[in-house]
């Protein structure tokens, strides 16, 4: 009698979730949708710290970084890397016009090498100002941007124009 | 050598390097974690356990660390704490512990090598298949990843190679090699023998062999290779139980912005048998087993699934329901937040091949329902 009454609460939860999923969906997807449309034609930069101002970043290179196949700087120092969330469209932009993989992939990628011991999880932040913050703090951080950011301790490389 | 002589020998050998590598190279170490508290509900039949009832909470935790020593030198590990019933034992479990060595690497190849306890390379899911963030649902298709066999897929105590060629972005093909033995849950015994059984199975060496390829963002397939012996000695007095298989596994998965599709074959092929011979002991375990599991990815957040699991066994002497194991199930998995994760799923299963015990040797059948169902919950949080 109990495993009944949970079973059919946990229906109930799978349910409900999808109903809420749905009507959450419509409105948040077409918006992510058209800012993905938007960004369409626009640039990717990488974004450093001015430490790193000696390092030359092309496509090939940010593909081995944030696939984490390159875990270390050519000093030896650990790559951190820095990410927006799966949804952001400059992510999204990033996922599949420099790693070539959808952002449920990467995430899953990622996850797998995290939890395996191979590399160090990426650092997720959700503004621009947060994403100049971290990379200001941290000489060994690597992100990624629609613009060009550039101040006193970051700077940024065009890898598409 | 035991397993905490191969371990005390393992840590001093890290400690021997780290002590060699100069502190400029020496980075801090970073680590992170998850928490998890569920419930599984099965309407019948013992998956869960023989005297916790046969629904009841899970709980799974786990803390992973890596530390670099140098450039091509690191140390990495996850220890995990589990209460996933009584089949298995809870507590503390070093998960992984390995000195990682990037032996070789360029543009294009990589060659790393790992000592130490090393997660196996299993199908699609095996290698993390304690971790909720990175599976897609919490009880996963139990034709490529039993319950009952949990340990003898997911790490070993050895040496694994780990080739890699990249042919540009994602474009990839590793080739691993696995060398060592499995370390196997006290409980396992109890899994195969009924739960009144004592003793802990002991491992041989065993080698796995395992080869993926992704050509693009669409398309992801691997094939693995692996023979895993055990033994459990005394499993009755003067009868030693020897479990002897090898399994070929062929993985497949297609990828599109929102949806995915995933599908794995196994073959099993091998026996059990006693040592000396012994009537009981005696059974084929060849099988046939696969699923298709589709993903649609509602929106970036929100996954729902449907999955068709088969399992069945070759012999025909094996009473039907005993000789196979049908699952029609559907779930979501919902990531409200960045470090938040909620799962709800349930199962239609036909059959019992795969749940546990394997042969009760003393009590009566726990597992009496041919039809039964079962649901799941589950709340994940990482840090």
């Amino acid at each position: 009698m109990v495993n009944l009454r949970v079973n059919q609460l946990v229906v109930m939860i799978v349910l409900f979730l999808s109903l809420c999923s749905v009507a959450f969906s419509n409105t948040d997807q077409t918006n992510a949708e058209l800012a993905d449309l938007a960004l369409a034609s626009q640039s990717i930069y990488v974004v450093l710290n001015r430490a790193r101002s000696q390092e030359k970043i092309d496509i090939g290179i940010a593909n081995r970084l944030f696939s984490l196949r390159q875990l270390t700087w050519p000093d030896g120092h650990p790559v951190q890397l820095v990410c927006f969330p799966d949804s952001n469209a400059v992510h999204v932009k990033f996922s599949k016009a420099v790693l070539d993989i959808f952002p449920y992939q990467l995430r899953k990628h990622w996850d797998r090498l995290v939890y395996t011991g191979v590399a160090t999880a990426p650092k997720q932040v959700r503004t621009d100002q947060q994403l100049i913050h971290t990379i200001t703090h941290n000489a060994d951080a690597i992100a990624y941007s629609n613009k060009e950011i550039s101040d006193d301790n970051v700077y940024s490389i065009q890898i598409l124009p | 050598m035991t397993m905490s002589t191969r371990f005390r020998f393992f840590l001093s050998l890290i400690a021997l390097l780290s002590a060699s590598s100069s502190w400029a190279d020496v980075q801090a170490p970073t680590w992170g974690g998850f928490l998890s508290a569920g419930y599984i509900a099965p309407s019948d039949n013992n998956f869960y356990g023989f005297e916790s009832g046969d629904s009841g909470p899970i709980y799974e935790a786990g803390l992973h660390g890596r530390w670099a020593l140098s450039p091509r030198l690191s140390v990495s590990g996850l220890l995990s704490a589990r209460d996933t019933g009584d089949w298995f034992e809870n507590g503390l479990v070093v998960d992984h512990l390995s000195l990682n060595a990037n032996l070789w690497s360029n543009q294009n190849w990589d060659l790393h090598a790992k000592l130490g306890r090393i997660k196996l390379k299993n199908g699609l899911y095996g290698t993390t298949r304690d971790v909720p963030f990175t599976k897609p649902s919490i009880i996963l298709p139990q034709s490529i990843y039993p319950h009952i066999l949990r340990e003898q897929s997911l790490r070993s105590d050895g040496l694994s190679l780990d080739f890699y060629r990249n042919f540009g972005f994602e474009k990839e093909l590793n080739i691993n090699l696995t060398y060592g033995k499995e370390p196997y849950d006290p409980n396992m015994s109890k899994r195969f023998l009924g739960s009144q059984q004592e003793g802990t199975f002991e491992s041989e060496v065993n080698l796995s062999a395992f080869v993926s390829y992704r050509p693009n963002s669409t398309w992801f397939m691997a094939f693995q290779a692996r023979e895993y012996a055990m033994t459990l000695e005394q499993a009755l007095p003067g009868y030693d139980y020897v479990f002897d298989v090898r399994q070929y596994l062929a993985s497949l998965q297609y990828s599109q912005q929102r949806f995915e599709i995933s599908s794995e074959l196994s073959f099993r092929d091998g026996g059990t048998y006693g040592k000396p011979d012994l009537a009981v002991f005696t059974g084929s375990v060849d099988m046939w087993s696969g699923y298709v599991n589709a993903i649609y990815y509602l929106r970036p957040t929100v996954e729902l699934w449907a999955r068709y699991d088969h399992s069945q066994f070759i012999p025909d002497y094996i009473p039907d329901k005993y000789k196979r194991l049908q699952d029609i199930a559907i779930g979501t998995t919902w990531n409200f937040h960045s470090q938040w994760q909620l799962k709800a799923e349930y199962h239609w299963f036909k059959g019992v091949s795969m749940i546990p015990p394997i042969r009760d040797l003393y009590g009566p059948d726990g597992n009496p329902k041919m039809y039964w169902q079962m649901a799941a919950v589950q709340l994940s949080f990482r840090f």
